[in-house]
């Protein structure tokens, strides 16, 4: 168990920390059952891939744009299937990922399945460096660190924004929306309009963990973007806790030092076996937690249960 | 019943209003204008076509055919959020209120127009935005004092009674600075001396904020007695509209109401 492991896992959990707080945005706070995260996520990675290596964009101009162009997808999607009842809306956003997934996989725009690679140099340019400056003030050298370090502090900034918008009246109006949204809209608020802005900012959030996604696995391939990538964050959602930004961070490393910890048990399985196991037991671990605390380790109970 | 030629001073004026559902003529040609600063009963037995006028007028439910004006302006069609922000607010016959938000959430998201709730304007942020939230809070906090609910401000909605969600929903909509409010059954599921009081805030708040009611409700003790105009609807039109006493000798709506039993 070396240290560059555990920030591995630490970069994952990270990654998807930042993807859950878009869910925590559109389910804990605005009622939107978003099944298409993934599907952002991909659109963004395959974006700022794209315009690097297709384009020969910098990446540091290509991240704003992938981002705006996921932006522009979520107002898509919100546009065309916000108006149906939620669970309606839940299968339209997962039809939605799912198209992008095959069409990446099909589209050899999109390198098909060899997907993308070659877009992160300068990414490990700035990587080296921070290393050599790392190893410089003896804090170590671990390859992963960089990495490590950038993706929680992007995290930390996200956070600190999602809680002074949740904080305000804009906020207000999506718990409202969250609660009861025929009484917001007769009280004169445009449901529709936030119901968009919630998503378009999960969208945004989605694009950014593709980007650390990305500069992670240094290459795009389709099934990266599979449905999993949602429910694992769902997981993490539920871990973690309902209407709690905080509590998205919690759920993913616990989630993660889990799953990934436990590929040191000795049993006598096979390595796939062994892979499988994992995840029953992380799904025993939600069981008991519903049953002992459904609102999740940090999750506000009141806000769970309370009824009209 | 034809508002062809509504009163001057009328700030609601429905004509010739249509719904229908299916098969079923759940409005059918209403027309009826309700005078600026009145309160006006709107009454009829089970069925009557009331509150789907509400939901047509408040635009839950857009008509099929007809008029209806708002202080000189055309709002059928309009969606509810545009119908709120003109000023025209309703309450629903099942109180709403935000369960999981405090009392004083519930309060302070109702004011119309505040700046903080525009995500563009919150890139921005200025200095006028805080007073306006405080303004706002510090009337919310007047009027729960005024009703009774000060001290459960800090409380999640969704562990009031019925009684004091009815007096919260209320008081919400007071918070919007309405022109005219719609209630659908106030007191429903409201013992009578709670009852009783929400009426008596309402002829308050006429009186001393100009605000015209319009109110569906059953008890016809309440509506002889505090209505100065009454609105009678029957299978979807409206049968009568008059004075309270004048409704109560009329012989369609003794009709309407008894049966042709009698």
């Amino acid at each position: 168990m070396s240290v560059d492991f555990w920030l591995g896992v630490g970069v994952t959990a990270g990654v998807y920390a930042i993807f859950v707080l878009g869910l925590q945005l559109n389910v804990g706070f605005t009622g939107l059952l978003n099944l298409g995260q993934a599907g952002f996520m991909g659109i963004g990675a395959y974006a700022m891939g794209m315009l690097v290596t297709d384009a020969g964009w910098s990446i540091f101009a290509a991240m704003p744009a992938a981002v705006l162009i996921t932006v522009a997808a979520g107002l898509l999607v919100g546009l065309s299937s916000l108006r149906l009842r939620s669970d309606y809306f839940a299968i339209a956003t997962i039809a939605f990922a799912e198209i992008v997934r095959y069409t990446f996989q099909n589209a050899d725009f999109a390198g098909g399945n060899q997907g993308i690679i070659g877009y992160d140099q300068e990414w490990r340019d700035i990587a080296g460096w921070l290393l050599r400056q790392l190893i410089h003030t003896g804090l170590g050298g671990d390859t992963q660190l960089p990495l490590f370090i950038v993706v929680w502090l992007c995290f930390g900034l996200c956070l600190a924004g999602l809680r002074l918008l949740q904080a305000s009246p804009w906020g207000r109006v999506l718990r409202a929306i969250r609660e009861d949204e025929e009484a917001a809209a007769a009280l004169g608020k445009n449901v529709l309009s936030y119901k968009l802005q919630s998503l378009a900012i999960a969208a945004a959030l989605a694009a950014i963990a593709g980007f650390f996604l990305a500069l992670n696995v240094t290459y795009l391939y389709p099934s990266e973007f599979d449905p999993t990538f949602t429910f694992l964050g769902y997981a993490i959602l539920v871990l973690g806790g309902f209407a709690r930004y905080s509590g998205v961070a919690l759920g993913a490393v616990l989630f993660w030092s889990v799953v990934e910890g436990l590929r040191f048990l000795q049993l006598p399985l096979s390595a796939g076996q062994l892979g499988s196991l994992r995840f029953v037991l992380i799904g025993l671990i939600l069981i008991v937690l519903s049953m002992l605390r459904p609102q999740g380790l940090l999750g506000r109970k009141a806000e769970m249960q309370l009824s009209r | 019943m034809s508002a062809s030629h509504p009163p001057a001073d009328s700030i609601l004026t429905i004509d010739d209003l249509h719904k229908n559902f299916g098969g079923l003529r759940a409005v059918a040609g209403v027309g009826f204008s309700v005078r600026r600063g009145s309160l006006t009963a709107l009454i009829g037995p089970n069925g009557a076509g009331k509150t789907t006028l509400f939901d047509l007028v408040t635009g839950f439910a857009k008509p099929d055919r007809g008029t209806i004006r708002f202080e000189g302006r055309a709002i059928a069609g309009l969606p509810p959020h545009r119908v709120a922000r003109l000023g025209l607010v309703r309450t629903f016959q099942l109180t709403r209120v935000f369960a999981a938000m405090t009392v004083l959430e519930n309060m302070m998201l109702a004011p119309r127009g505040q700046p903080g709730e525009s995500l563009l304007h919150m890139l921005a942020p200025k200095g006028s935005d805080r007073r306006s939230e405080a303004a706002v809070r510090e009337r919310a906090l007047a009027l729960l004092q005024h009703f009774n609910l000060r001290e459960k401000s800090g409380d999640y909605a969704g562990t009031l009674s019925g009684g004091q969600r009815k007096l919260l929903e209320l008081a919400r909509v007071l918070m919007t600075s309405p022109h005219m409010v719609l209630l659908d059954e106030p007191m429903a599921g409201v013992n009578r001396v709670l009852g009783r009081r929400l009426l008596d805030y309402v002829e308050e708040l006429r009186r001393t904020e100009d605000v015209t009611f319009l109110f569906v409700e059953h008890d016809m003790d309440v509506v002889m007695t505090r209505a100065d105009h009454v609105v009678v609807m029957a299978e979807g039109a409206v049968i009568a509209a008059d004075k309270p006493d004048l409704v109560r000798i009329n012989p369609r709506v003794i009709d309407a109401y008894l049966g042709r039993a009698h």
